[in-house]
């Protein structure tokens, strides 16, 4: 499970970026299989959902859960991401 | 130029997508965000400024001055407002020679385009050539490029011409953006397509950064296309090949074109081999697409060129760890470490190793760190439970895995581990009993040969 560590992750960064989610204080790690996301969650503006809204932000979250967890090889995400004011599609 | 640009999308300025038709005006979508960035976040002075960047894209010069002014109250040593501000108080006519900063030295290479081009439109507006203000060893792309928007304002379509078409000899980069604007070299007559986008611009190499952002808005709504001219405008302003490959992986990266994404970071390394960034997207596009020997490379350089990332460091260690280079990996992710004890991946990913190396009192050490610093999931508490459970501590194994079993209950590790527990213990109720909670919660195709199979039928 380990052997593919790095591809989860690199996946993991290819999906946030899809999502213009912002890296910067954004832990990212795959330990055999589990990928825990860690910080704050912020956006590139102009998207259009506002990720303050607690309802809006719940589906944007769970949308990335669901999506990391797509990945081949996930076998746990762990989501730990805080609050930044951002927008998100 | 008071009201004559519209963000150098007026041509464009709607565009549709989708099956919604989705209208979209980035220049409008731009103002709003930042507006509305302003509003929360008064301390943000790049809203402001790129407000200010707006207005002056809009010929709203006053209006510009005054966001420039909000920027520097917020930074006083913020270089590009100040320049923001001397333009658009020269765009006014009003002299900018006594303001700060005139006397000192460009500070980076954007800062000497900023001061060529305001000198340019200075020299134009004394009536003198522009072109005069781009200094012979200066970027000979940047000098074309205002050179034909100068000779196209002054309605001087020769020279236009002339500089259009040396531009887009000397850069592919140039010819491939002014070709998506309609402009061919062999077709003369086609500078009467591309002007109008040309003079709808905003020409400042600060324009560089709005085009940009505007280039992320379009993208973040799924305009692509938009979002390519956008970047491409900002190459116009301010040319840069490694920040246009840059931008355009951005995209590609955005809309999963892999491969592009890979040929545009290694053209923009090509570029600019030092950008740290660059060299790290390139690894991740390497490994997502199974190229190990590649991405670690590029991870490598990149921890070459900048040794204190801890994010880095974590990433060739996972490599290192794929090729079951173990010590190098171990190496790495205490590396990691050292430059940030709390980058948790890397104790994690560690731990995780020594675990799989067999080496389990080290490998209890730093999950007890991670324990203690507040990262506490059921898979690390197996983990931990395996260790134990190795080292012949019966109680202690059983006790991470009640953890676990308390934190997360549906996780089947854990009760696949608690029967082997309990097994060893002599307690075979229990031990069938936690087989059957891990067979109800793991999928009947996604079980394997196990002892909790033929233990709990």
């Amino acid at each position: 499970m380990a052997s593919v560590d790095y591809a989860i992750q690199a996946r993991v960064r290819q999906l946030l970026a899809r999502h213009w989610v912002r890296a910067e204080g954004l832990v990212v790690g795959t330990t055999e299989g589990v990928v825990v996301l860690k910080g704050p969650l912020a956006v590139e503006p102009g998207g259009g959902t506002r990720l303050d809204d607690p309802l809006q932000r719940a589906r944007f979250l769970q949308r990335l859960r669901t999506e990391v967890a797509a990945i081949p090889g996930v076998r746990e995400v762990v989501l730990e991401m805080g609050s930044d004011l951002g927008t998100e599609d | 130029m008071e009201g004559k640009h519209a963000a150098g999308d007026a041509p464009r300025a709607q565009a549709e997508s989708g099956p919604e038709s989705l209208i979209l005006n980035g220049a409008h979508e731009a103002e709003r965000v930042l507006e509305e960035q302003a509003a929360l976040h008064p301390t943000y002075a790049d809203a402001r400024w790129r407000l200010g960047l707006l207005k002056l894209a809009h010929g709203q010069t006053v209006l510009a001055e005054r966001e420039f002014e909000e920027a520097l109250g917020i930074h006083p040593g913020y270089r590009a407002a100040l320049w923001g501000l001397r333009f658009a108080r020269l765009l006014q006519g009003r002299t900018v020679e006594d303001m700060a900063g005139e006397s000192e030295p460009p500070a980076c290479r954007e800062e000497a385009a900023w001061a060529a081009v305001e000198q340019a439109y200075r020299l134009r507006a004394s009536g003198a050539d522009p072109l005069a203000a781009f200094p012979e060893d200066g970027d000979p792309l940047l000098r074309l490029h205002y050179a034909a928007y100068f000779a196209l304002e002054r309605g001087d379509e020769r020279s236009a011409a002339e500089h259009l078409r040396a531009a887009a000899a000397a850069s592919a980069t140039s010819a491939a953006i002014l070709g998506d604007l309609g402009y061919d070299p062999a077709r003369p007559e086609s500078l009467s397509t591309v002007a109008p986008a040309l003079l709808g611009m905003l020409w400042s190499p600060l324009a560089a950064d709005l085009y940009a952002y505007l280039g992320r808005i379009y993208a973040r709504n799924g305009l692509r296309e938009e979002a390519a001219r956008a970047y491409g405008r900002a190459f116009l302003t301010l040319p840069d090949e490694g920040c246009h490959a840059r931008h355009e992986a951005e995209l590609a990266i955005a809309f999963g074109e892999e491969e592009q994404a890979i040929e545009l970071l290694t053209r923009a390394i090509a570029v600019d081999p030092t950008c740290v960034g660059t060299r790290i997207a390139l690894g991740f596009e390497y490994a997502a697409q199974g190229f190990v020997d590649e991405a670690r490379i590029q991870f490598e350089v990149a921890a070459t060129l900048a040794p204190g990332y801890a994010d880095v460091r974590y990433n060739l260690g996972l490599l290192y760890s794929a090729e079951d280079k173990s010590a190098e990996a171990m190496r790495q992710f205490r590396q990691a470490l050292a430059i940030n004890p709390s980058f948790l991946p890397a104790r994690r990913s560690l731990a995780a190793l020594l675990e799989r190396l067999g080496r389990h009192e080290e490998a209890l050490r730093e999950a007890d760190r991670l324990v203690r610093q507040g990262f506490v999931t059921a898979d690390l508490l197996v983990q931990m439970a395996r260790s134990s459970l190795a080292l012949e501590r019966m109680e202690e194994a059983l006790d991470y895995l009640l953890r676990a079993e308390a934190l997360q209950p549906d996780h089947a590790p854990t009760y696949h581990l608690l029967g082997q527990v309990y097994r060893r213990k002599g307690q075979k109720n229990k031990a069938r009993s936690a087989w059957r909670r891990y067979l109800a919660k793991t999928a009947q195709a996604d079980v394997g040969p196990s002892p909790a199979r033929s233990a709990a039928g």
